[in-house]
C-alpha cells in the first residue's frame, strides 16, 4: 500500500499471516492483507488460487488454521472470534460464490429477512429494501418470485443482499461470474457508485478486466500465497511495461505479419524497453495491435507521432488498464506455477 | 440501471445505535425472524398436508358409511379415523422436515444464508416454523374428526384433543429423526426416502426380532412404537403388553412371545424428549461441520 491517505487508523480489515490447510493441501498461506476504509480492493488469481477460501474465512464459515482477522469496532482492530463475531460481522455483506434463492419467494421477502437478521430496524426496513431494489433498477420485479428471474438477475439480487443491511464493508466473491458482458457492466457501476457511498469493497475475481476497472489496490493471489499488493499504478511501474492497444483502419487482413514487422522496426527503439520478441503483437480477437512500451508517456506520444508520421491510418490508440496488469498477472501467476511444479 | 436512477437515491448511513439488539436478544429475534420467514415459505406443503388430511378422513367416512354401522361410543368412532394416523405423522414429519437442513446445500441457497445466522439458531428456526405447520396439519385432522363426531353422537370427546398432544409428541420425535437424515444426507429426495424407510421398515424389523426372539424389554428405543399411545390413550391396556405361546417348532414350544402395547404416558413423555434431545444434537452437530459443495 502506497497511497499516503491510508494509514493505521484506515484499516478497517486486517489478514495477520492467515492460513487455512484442506489436509496436507494449503488453500491459503501466510496472507497478510489490509483493507482500508473507502478503497476498492481487488482480489485476483486464478481458480484454485484461494480466494473463496479467504472470503470465507472473512465471513467466519471456515476458520483459519492459523493467523487472524482483526476488524475495526468503535475505533481499534479486534479479533474475529467466535464470540465477537456477530456484531463485528454486522458491518459487512458478503456474497459468496453463486447467490441462490429459494424460488418461491420474492425479493422483498427474502431482503427483509436478511436485512433484519443483520440487525435492521424492522420499521425501517420495508423502505430500505425498495430504496435498493430500485438503486439495481429491479422495482418492478420486487413482488415476482425469483423463479421467474434471469441469472443476471439472480445476481443482481445477491449483490442487493450484500448491502440491505448498510454494512461498512463489501465483500463480493466473482461477481460478474456468468453474466453477460451487458450486467458486468452495470455491476461495475454499481459498485463504483458504493464507493461513492463511502462503502469499502473486497472484490475477488479471475476476470483481470473486471478488477482494473473498479479497483484502487490489487492483490495477486496464486496457489495460496500472496504474489503482488499494491495500487493499479504502482503494480504497473513494477511491471515497468504497459500496453498500447493500436487499431488501424482499414485492418490489414491478410497483411498482418508485414505489417508487425514494420510496426516493430519503426517502433521498437521508442518503446524503453530491451529489444525482445513480441514487443509488438497482433490479438486476432480485439483485432489490433498490441505494443508492449516502458508505460512512460513521452514514449506513449512519441509512439503516436511516429505512427502518423508514417501514414498509418490509426483508427484507435488507447492504454487500456487491464492491458497495463495482464503481463503483470500472467507473469506472476506463471512464475508461482513454476515454482509449485518445481 | 441508469446513471440517473442511481442518482435520485439517497442513502443516508444507518446510524449504528439504531441497529437492533445485540447478545442474546439477537439469538431470539434471529430465531423469530427465521421462523416468520420459513413458516411463509412452507405454507403451500401446509396446504397440500391439509388436503392428504381431508382425503384419508373422506375415504374414513365412505367405509364407515359401507359398513353402515357406527361404534355405539364417541371415542371408539374417534378410535376408528386413527387406524393410519401414525403413517399420517410419518408422512408429515418427512414432507416438513426432509428439507430442513440439506436444501441449503443442495440448492446452494447455504452460501447467502448462511454468513448472515449461526446455523444453529436457522435450525432453530426452521424446527419450529415447521413443527407448527406440521402441528396445524393434524390439529386440522382431529377438527375434522370432531365435526363429524359431533355430527353423528352430538358430543366431542375430550380424550381426543389428549390423543391429539400424544400425537404432536410423536410428531416431534420423528420429526428430529428426519431432521438427523436431512443433516446425514445430501439430497432432499434421499433424506425423505431414507427416513420413510428408517422409521417403517427397520423399526419393524426390530420389534418382529425382538418379540420373536422372547425379548420382555419395553422397546422404548423404536422411534415408531411412540406412536401406539395415540389411540391407545383411550383406553389405555392394563397390562401394557400382550403375550402368547409360541407355536411350531420343537423346543420352542415353552417360551412365550411378549408384544408391547403402548408405552405409558411417563415413559413416552421422558422417552420422546430424551430421544429428540439426542437426534437433534446429533443433527446440529453434522450441521455444523457440514460444508457446500462447490
Amino acid at each position: 500500500m502506497t497511497d499516503n491517505i491510508f494509514n493505521e487508523n484506515t484499516v478497517v480489515v486486517r489478514f495477520s499471516n492467515l492460513t487455512r490447510r484442506f489436509g496436507n493441501f494449503t488453500a491459503v498461506s501466510n496472507l497478510n492483507l489490509e483493507i482500508h476504509e473507502g478503497e476498492i480492493v481487488g482480489l485476483l488469481g486464478p481458480n484454485g488460487a484461494g480466494k473463496s477460501t479467504t472470503m470465507k474465512m472473512m465471513a467466519y464459515l471456515i476458520r483459519p488454521s492459523e493467523g487472524d482477522i482483526f476488524i475495526r469496532h468503535n475505533g481499534k482492530l479486534e479479533r474475529l472470534t467466535n464470540n465477537n463475531k456477530d456484531f463485528l460481522l454486522d458491518r459487512f455483506g458478503f456474497l459468496i460464490e453463486n447467490p441462490a434463492f429459494y424460488d418461491n419467494v420474492t425479493p422483498r421477502q427474502v431482503l427483509s429477512y436478511f436485512a433484519e437478521l443483520r440487525g435492521y430496524p424492522t420499521k425501517s426496513t420495508r423502505k430500505r429494501v425498495e430504496d435498493v431494489v430500485a438503486m439495481m433498477g429491479l422495482s418492478e420485479w420486487i413482488d415476482k418470485k425469483i423463479s421467474t428471474f434471469s441469472k443476471g438477475m439472480r445476481q443482481k439480487i445477491g449483490i442487493l443482499s450484500t448491502i440491505v443491511h448498510d454494512p461498512q464493508v463489501v465483500v463480493l466473491d466473482e461477481p460478474s461470474t456468468g453474466l453477460d458482458p451487458k450486467a458486468q457492466v452495470e455491476i461495475r457501476g454499481f459498485l463504483l457508485k458504493l464507493k461513492e457511498m463511502g462503502k469499502t469493497i473486497f472484490i475477488s475475481s479471475h476476470l483481470l478486466y473486471e478488477i482494473s476497472e473498479v479497483a484502487d489496490t490489487v492483490a495477486i493471489l496464486n496457489h495460496g500465497q500472496l504474489v503482488a499488493y499494491d495500487t493499479v499504478e504502482t503494480l504497473e511501474a513494477k511491471a515497468k511495461k504497459s500496453i498500447i492497444q493500436l487499431e488501424l483502419f482499414p485492418n490489414p487482413n491478410g497483411q498482418v505479419q508485414d505489417v508487425t514487422t514494420h510496426l516493430a522496426q519503426l517502433i521498437s527503439p521508442l518503446t524503453g524497453l530491451e529489444p525482445q520478441k513480441n514487443l509488438i503483437r497482433y490479438n486476432g480477437n480485439t483485432r489490433a495491435f498490441e505494443i508492449l512500451f516502458d508505460g512512460n508517456p513521452e514514449h506513449q506520444v512519441q509512439i503516436l507521432k511516429t505512427l502518423t508520421g508514417n501514414n498509418f491510418n490509426v483508427s484507435d490508440f488507447s492504454v487500456p488498464r487491464a492491458g497495463l496488469l495482464e503481463d503483470l498477472y500472467l507473469s506472476l501467476v506463471q512464475e508461482g506455477g513454476n515454482v509449485q511444479n518445481e | 440501471m441508469s446513471d440517473s436512477a442511481l442518482e435520485e437515491q439517497t442513502f443516508a448511513p444507518l446510524q449504528e445505535g439504531v441497529r437492533t439488539n445485540f447478545g442474546k436478544g439477537r439469538t431470539f429475534r434471529q430465531i423469530g425472524k427465521t421462523v416468520v420467514f420459513d413458516g411463509h415459505r412452507n405454507l403451500k406443503k401446509l396446504i397440500s398436508m391439509i388436503l392428504i388430511n381431508t382425503l384419508f378422513v373422506s375415504l374414513f367416512v365412505i367405509i364407515n358409511m359401507l359398513r353402515e354401522y357406527n361404534p355405539p361410543e364417541a371415542t371408539d368412532y374417534v378410535v376408528s379415523y386413527l387406524s393410519f394416523f401414525s403413517f399420517l405423522i410419518l408422512i408429515t414429519a418427512i414432507l416438513f422436515g426432509g428439507s430442513i437442513i440439506v436444501e441449503d446445500f443442495e440448492k446452494q441457497t447455504g452460501n447467502l444464508l448462511f454468513p448472515k445466522i449461526e446455523r444453529g439458531r436457522l435450525m432453530v428456526g426452521r424446527y419450529l416454523a415447521r413443527i407448527a405447520l406440521a402441528s396445524i396439519s393434524l390439529t386440522i385432522y382431529y377438527v375434522e374428526v370432531a365435526l363429524l363426531t359431533y355430527i353423528n353422537y352430538e358430543t366431542v370427546p375430550v380424550i381426543m384433543w389428549e390423543s391429539l398432544g400424544w400425537a404432536i409428541l410423536y410428531l416431534h420425535l420423528v420429526l428430529s429423526c428426519v431432521v438427523l437424515m436431512s443433516a446425514l444426507l445430501n439430497r432432499i429426495a434421499t433424506a425423505q426416502v431414507a427416513s420413510l424407510l428408517v422409521l417403517l421398515m427397520v423399526s419393524q424389523i426390530v420389534t418382529e426380532i425382538l418379540m420373536f426372539t422372547g425379548s420382555t424389554i419395553e422397546p422404548l428405543f423404536l422411534p415408531t412404537y411412540y406412536s401406539n399411545i395415540i389411540s391407545a390413550w383411550f383406553n389405555m391396556p392394563d397390562p401394557r403388553f400382550g403375550e402368547r405361546p409360541a407355536f411350531g417348532f420343537e423346543g420352542v414350544s415353552d417360551r412365550v412371545f411378549r408384544s408391547w402395547a403402548t408405552p405409558s404416558a411417563e415413559g413416552a413423555i421422558i422417552g420422546v424428549i430424551i430421544y429428540s434431545a439426542i437426534l437433534l444434537v446429533s443433527a446440529y452437530l453434522i450441521y455444523h461441520r457440514k460444508q457446500a459443495k462447490t
